[in-house]
């Protein structure tokens, strides 16, 4: 008789038990896995075709204003040598895919990966459907930018060597005047002391003429102080009461011109008043004058009382 | 009775008689005819160039007649003061008074048919011919005066406008005959104008000229520059469309000098 344990007793089926267990565990997880990545979402493929697949690699993700929405599921090279690209993208987001909206290769910061965008497109146009061709827009690659800056680069580049050279020539302008100024500074020693000797002679030059004017002003003293100098003097005294007489009347004339002023400053505000009034008074007179015809001693009715009529305007006015 | 007691009797007698003969005014006559000179004199400053002074006058005018809360001299004065502005281009303003003075007065009234023959006129400058034809017909039918003439040349105005030849041609006819019978010499020569425009678009270059001719003479007679340039211009029309080259020149000069000499004149003035 074989002695059982009582812990081995029912152990096939604990073990079966266990193993469904195990089993069910590796199911949840292959199934939130699978929900994770979209795996059992309903999905729809788009195509789109390029010149050459360089960068484009399956599995790649499709993203759609950066939420990723798709990926790269297949890559042919089609009769004209041109590659066709299926990307399949979740169907919940078929409406933001319209038939004018773009797919691009780009890439997540400056070094980060490849990825396809899709361009929202515009509501009043149709969804597209599993198996359309959605447009496929280039960017530039790096090496064509590098291309482009090359050629723009380049002429500048040129320029500067150009300069350099120009600079450097041992004949050219600079170098010619650089030596020159060498020249200038050398023979500036030699100037300056011309300079001196030139200082000192017209010094001793302006003594000799210094002390020759002196001489010259003595002279004239003389002849001027036997000159008629009284009678000179007398007519020097009439000066002061003419100027005195001149200054009276320019103060006069001062006083005459602030006089007119202040008189037109409080006149001409009147003038337009003035003659306002006169045109009134005009017109007063023409009345009288009128009535005065009309009256009974000159012959005339009885004055007409003043009428409301409008002077009409000319028709073709 | 001595020769000096007989003379101080004449005297007393002559001054009886004066003061017999006058009529004792109201305040309210004095008024109304200082408001009656304002607007004179603001159209003779108008047509002298002088618009500063026309305002100012027509300021006055109407400070006195809202004081004195006389409506038919309010009218006056607003349709005075719309007639400078619209001459002066300023249609927006001008379309202000006649609103104004259309209020006051309603669609009836002794000034209805100023007032229409206004809002006729400021149609024609804003170019809306449906409203000039309208007010234009109002005008007409509002009148009950010696202006019967005057309407008459609005309407045919308007129509010759709107290319209503021949309703144009009547309406001419019939305010060339009503002016001549009214002595209305300017308004005489606007119908003649008329009547010469329509004939030189039917190609009746003799009764035109003849027209134009009248006009002109009369325009002169009446010493009215700017008519004096429409005729001078019409009869170059004339004289163009009959390729009389030199003649039309010669008008064209003509009215261009005259104009000239407007614009000089007026500039002076203000």
């Amino acid at each position: 008789m074989t002695q059982q344990d009582p812990r081995f007793r029912n152990l096939e089926r604990k073990i079966g038990l266990f193993v469904l267990l195990a089993l069910a565990c590796v199911a949840l997880v292959v199934l939130l896995v699978g929900i994770q990545k979209d795996l059992f979402s309903a999905k729809y493929a788009l195509v789109f075709t390029v010149d050459r697949g360089t960068g484009f690699t399956k599995g790649m993700p499709v993203k759609l204003s950066g939420f990723r929405v798709g990926k790269i599921t297949d890559m042919t090279l089609n009769e004209q040598a041109m590659v066709d690209i299926t990307i399949e993208v979740a169907r919940k987001y078929s409406k933001w895919i319209r038939s004018d909206s773009t797919v691009k290769l780009v890439k997540e910061g400056l070094v980060g990966d490849s990825i396809v965008e899709v361009a929202v497109g515009s509501l009043d146009k149709p969804e597209l459907k599993t198996g359309d061709s959605i447009t496929y827009l280039k960017t530039k690659g790096l090496d064509d930018l590098a291309d482009e800056l090359a050629d723009k680069v380049k002429p500048v580049l040129i320029e500067v060597r150009d300069i350099i050279a120009y600079i450097n020539d041992p004949d050219g302008d600079l170098k010619k005047t650089i030596r020159n100024l060498e020249k200038l500074t050398r023979n500036l020693e030699a100037t300056r002391s011309n300079a001196d000797t030139l200082l000192l002679a017209t010094t001793q030059n302006l003594e000799q003429i210094s002390s020759r004017t002196t001489s010259l002003l003595d002279t004239a003293t003389r002849k001027i102080d036997s000159l008629a100098v009284a009678s000179l003097n007398t007519s020097l005294e009439k000066l002061p009461p003419l100027l005195e007489k001149t200054d009276a009347a320019l103060t006069q004339v001062t006083a005459i011109s602030l006089a007119t002023k202040k008189l037109s400053e409080q006149a001409f505000p009147l003038i337009p008043g003035v003659l306002s009034r006169t045109e009134e008074l005009l017109f007063s007179t023409d009345r009288l004058v009128n009535s005065l015809n009309n009256s009974w001693l000159l012959g005339g009715g009885s004055t007409p009382t003043p009428s409301r009529s409008y002077k009409a305007g000319d028709s073709h006015d | 009775m001595t020769k000096s007691s007989v003379r101080t009797l004449l005297c007393a007698a002559l001054l009886l008689a004066v003061g017999c003969s006058t009529i004792r005014t109201t305040p309210q006559d004095e008024q109304l005819r200082r408001m009656v000179d304002l607007n004179e004199r603001a159209l003779a400053s108008a047509e002298k160039g002088q618009r500063s002074d026309a305002t100012k006058l027509l300021q006055d005018s109407w400070r006195l007649a809202t004081a004195l809360d006389d409506q038919p001299m309010q009218i006056m004065t607003l349709l005075n003061q719309s007639r400078l502005a619209r001459r002066n281009h300023d249609l927006a303003e001008s379309r202000t008074y006649l609103d104004k003075a259309l209020h006051i007065s309603g669609q009836q009234g002794p000034l209805f048919a100023d007032l229409a023959q206004e809002q006729a006129l400021w149609a024609l400058a804003a170019g809306d011919l449906t409203e000039a034809q309208r007010w234009a017909t109002a005008a007409h039918r509002a009148e009950e005066g010696s202006q019967l003439g005057r309407r008459l040349n609005l309407l045919a105005r308007v129509a010759l406008l709107r290319g209503q030849r021949s309703e144009a041609k009547t309406l001419a006819e019939q305010a060339l005959a009503n002016n001549k019978t009214v002595g209305q010499e300017l308004e005489r020569a606007n119908s003649l104008r008329t009547l010469g425009i329509i004939a030189t678009q039917e190609g009746d270059w003799i009764a035109a000229e003849e027209q134009l001719q009248a006009a002109l003479t009369l325009d002169r007679q009446q010493a009215a520059p700017h008519r004096i340039i429409s005729d001078l211009e019409a009869l170059a029309e004339l004289a163009g469309r009959q390729q009389q080259t030199e003649r039309q020149q010669e008008y064209l000069q003509r009215a261009r000098m005259a104009r000239e000499q407007l614009a000089s004149s007026a500039k002076k003035s203000e």
